[in-house]
């Protein structure tokens, strides 16, 4: 008679299971709270609680949110990337992760170039996860900081990079003692754990994810980002931002469209952005896209010019922006 | 179509009638998967041939969309009829049996390829799940979801730079990149898998063995004994076997399984670099026929880790041929890429990023081979199972921090939803 096999009853295995799961929970939360805070490991950018970017004792900080890991940012006591810069002949750059050069060196990243090729001073002032309306935000707290520093050019030229991204970041409608109560919030638990934030972020970042796998795909919007449509919602969301930025700007302001894949979305928000002031649009022909076939350049752009799976620009992508900007930036200087 | 061939040919029992059946099943089922994965394929193919001699075919393509897993189901409903037809298998009655049968989602898009007599019964008897099923359901679940998100998805940025032509490729990138790839693919497939598994043991199905640590193989009939087993075994029962397998004079084997690796690499896709990969395959596979006919070897512990070695690097260069599809401005140039890659010698030994990429390499692929010799040493791919409980619940938590903290959560799907 062959061997019966015995089974516990559901009961007892789920007694058994939920003793496992507590114990490996616990492992989690005591490894993962050692992992942020352990030194040799890449750090998360850290905020003040003015949302503004803190640099740690080094100056040297390490992004590691979400998935993202990046190569080394420093950042100067202004919260922007980069050195201080100090004496004339500047500029401003207000953009989202891909304007602060999220994956890339501080050598490589695209403002860098600017200097390298235009002999522009740069305040990197990009922020990961900011569109028009905390670029203006940011632009006006940058301004105020820079007043305190005598050798640091107060009349810099602004530049905002538009990209479709920005239509994922709205305004935030809250007054600023909300804000800063939040942030003060923030930073006392972070102070007692790194880990739960960083897990309450990534299931909140998920969420969209699960949230669009649940319903059903009739009830889906279909929504086309790099359609006319999108960039006319865009346009009618972010205009008084982008406006805001050109009337409280002290110097020259450029906004400089992100399109490589020279969309519908990309060209009715250059044209509209001329009423507001020099727009620069970063077509096909500034990547070296003109080439390749329409129908392959996302493909082309997707592996050559990003960080493989991470869709952040590569050091390439950099190089070819900052030298289309520079270009713009000696031509403007000529006029 | 195959519902009703399967109960027409359990209806009639003229061996002439029968025959119409199955060819009318065969025809159809092949004839959408020519039409869908191959018909531009050859059109290209002719195209180039036409152009050689001044002709202009160009306007023969045709923009398809590829039905979501036709590979799989077409290959999964074609062992329906010939089973019946061989009389190995009842058909089902049930059209909704049927059904189930060939869209059961967990396996769906990417396998296993499942053999009716397999899945049929299950559908059709009543299913009990047990304690111990849903156990190694999830276990099956977290492993297959470790294996490529962060083991396959961090490998593709090793990979997909040398490939694209975007990284500069010394001897080391070079043999790096392949030794990634051969890491990302089998932990992409074999974690779909995985999942695929655990999803149809939790609902009470059992779905095939679809890898059994296949780099572990010494020599290349051991690792078609390993790798995508649901294929190799359906390619030698349908196809190997029906040429004539092993009958015959020796050239007459030889010819069945070069033919059977060509359209096993054919099947993956229509493209000249998964036909070279079926004539290596083949090639290595006869070599290795005729090197060993008659002989019989003594195991030894280094004459297995020796003949590990060279298969794992005979299987390098097939992987070589299956990944090189660089196209540039629409021109296949898989060749030119792979004499690139062969010859990267002639760009220096090494590189700056070579360092760097082998820290990574190891860092992703040293728990998965840890691993991998723990289950192959066990005997057990399901070992974690039987141990205390503190180091089970260690093994699940170092899952679940590795894919939070380094785990590829930008949507990448997996390599064989293409196939």
């Amino acid at each position: 008679m062959g061997e019966i096999e015995t089974q516990p009853g559901w009961g007892r295995w789920w007694k058994q299971r939920l003793g496992t799961l507590a114990l490996a929970g616990v492992f989690v939360l005591v490894a993962g709270e050692a992992y942020l805070r352990a030194p040799w490991w890449p750090q998360r950018l850290e905020y003040d609680t003015d949302g503004v970017l803190k640099p740690d004792q080094t100056g040297y900080l390490w992004l590691a949110n979400q998935s993202l890991r990046s190569a080394p940012i420093t950042l100067n006591a202004l919260g922007a990337r980069g050195a201080l810069p100090v004496g004339a002949h500047t500029v401003m750059v207000l953009g989202d992760s891909e304007g602060l050069g999220v994956g890339v060196s501080d050598a490589e990243v695209w403002t860098a170039g600017l200097g390298a090729h235009a002999s522009w001073r740069v305040i990197n002032a990009s922020h990961p996860g900011h569109g028009p309306h905390q670029h203006a935000e940011r632009h006006a707290l940058i301004q105020r900081a820079i007043s305190k520093y005598p050798n640091v050019d107060h009349n810099p030229v602004t530049i905002v990079r538009v990209s479709m991204q920005d239509r994922h970041f709205g305004p935030d409608t809250r007054d600023s003692a909300t804000r800063r109560a939040s942030g003060e919030r923030r930073a006392a638990i972070r102070r007692f754990t790194r880990f739960l934030p960083y897990i309450a972020n990534k299931a909140r970042a998920q969420w969209p994810a699960i949230r669009a796998a649940l319903t059903p795909w009739r009830a889906r919007v279909a929504e086309d980002p790099t359609s006319a449509a999108a960039g006319q919602v865009m346009w009618a969301r972010d205009a008084p931002a982008w406006r805001r930025i050109a009337r409280d700007a002290p110097g020259k302001v450029l906004f400089v469209v992100y399109d490589p894949l020279d969309t519908a979305a990309g060209r009715l928000l250059d044209a509209n952005l001329r009423e507001v002031g020099p727009t620069l649009r970063l077509g096909p022909w500034a990547f070296d896209l003109d080439s390749v076939p329409v129908a392959e350049r996302a493909q082309a752009l997707a592996t050559r010019l990003t960080l493989g799976r991470d869709p952040h620009a590569n050091a390439e992508q950099h190089r070819l922006m900052g030298a289309a900007v520079a270009r713009y930036l000696r031509a403007w200087q000529c006029r | 179509m195959d519902y009703s061939c399967g109960v027409a040919l359990q209806r009639w029992t003229q061996q002439g009638r029968r025959r119409w059946v199955l060819v009318a099943s065969l025809s159809t089922n092949l004839g959408l998967l020519a039409f869908f994965k191959y018909y531009n394929f050859f059109v290209e193919s002719l195209t180039g041939l036409l152009a050689t001699a001044g002709l202009d075919a160009t306007g023969w393509r045709l923009d398809l969309v590829l039905p979501v897993g036709i590979s799989f189901y077409t290959f999964q409903t074609l062992s329906y009829t010939l089973d019946v037809y061989r009389g190995r298998l009842e058909p089902t009655r049930d059209p909704l049996d049927f059904a189930l049968f060939v869209a059961f989602f967990p396996q769906l898009v990417a396998g296993p390829i499942e053999r009716a007599k397999r899945l049929l019964p299950q559908i059709q008897r009543p299913r009990r799940i047990g304690a111990a099923a849903v156990d190694s359901a999830l276990f099956l679940i977290a492993w297959g979801l470790w294996k490529k998100v962060v083991v396959a998805d961090n490998l593709a940025a090793i990979v997909d730079p040398v490939f694209a032509g975007s990284a500069d490729v010394s001897a080391a990138m070079a043999y790096l990149a392949v030794v990634a790839f051969a890491f990302q693919i089998y932990c992409d497939f074999s974690g779909y898998t995985d999942i695929a598994r655990g999803l149809a043991r939790l609902l009470g199905f059992e779905l095939m063995l679809n890898f059994n640590l296949p780099y572990f193989a010494r020599n290349p009939s051991d690792f078609w004994r390993r790798w995508h087993i649901s294929l190799s075994t359906w390619l030698r029962d349908y196809l190997y076997i029906s040429l004539g397998g092993n009958r015959g004079p020796s050239w007459f084997v030889y010819r069945n399984l070069m033919l059977t690796m060509v359209l096993g690499g054919l099947w993956h896709g229509a493209s000249w670099n998964f036909v070279w990969w079926g004539v290596y395959h083949g090639a290595i596979l006869g070599l290795h026929r005729f090197l060993t006919r008659g002989r019989v070897v003594a195991e030894s512990y280094w004459r297995s880790a020796r003949d590990m070695f060279l298969m794992w690097h005979l299987t390098l260069f097939g992987w070589l041929l299956f990944r090189a599809t660089r196209r540039v401005d629409g021109r296949d140039e898989s060749f030119a890429q792979i004499i690139e890659m062969l010859c990267a010698p002639a760009n220096g030994w090494t590189s700056p990023g070579a360092g760097s990429t082998l820290v990574t390499l190891a860092c992703f692929a040293g728990p998965l081979v840890a691993m991998q010799i723990a289950q192959q040493r066990r005997g057990d791919p399901l070992f974690v199972l039987q141990l205390a409980r503190p180091w089970r619940a260690a093994f699940y938590a170092a899952l679940a921090l590795s894919m939070m903290f380094w785990g590829v959560q930008a949507g990448s799907t997996f390599i064989y939803f293409q196939f």
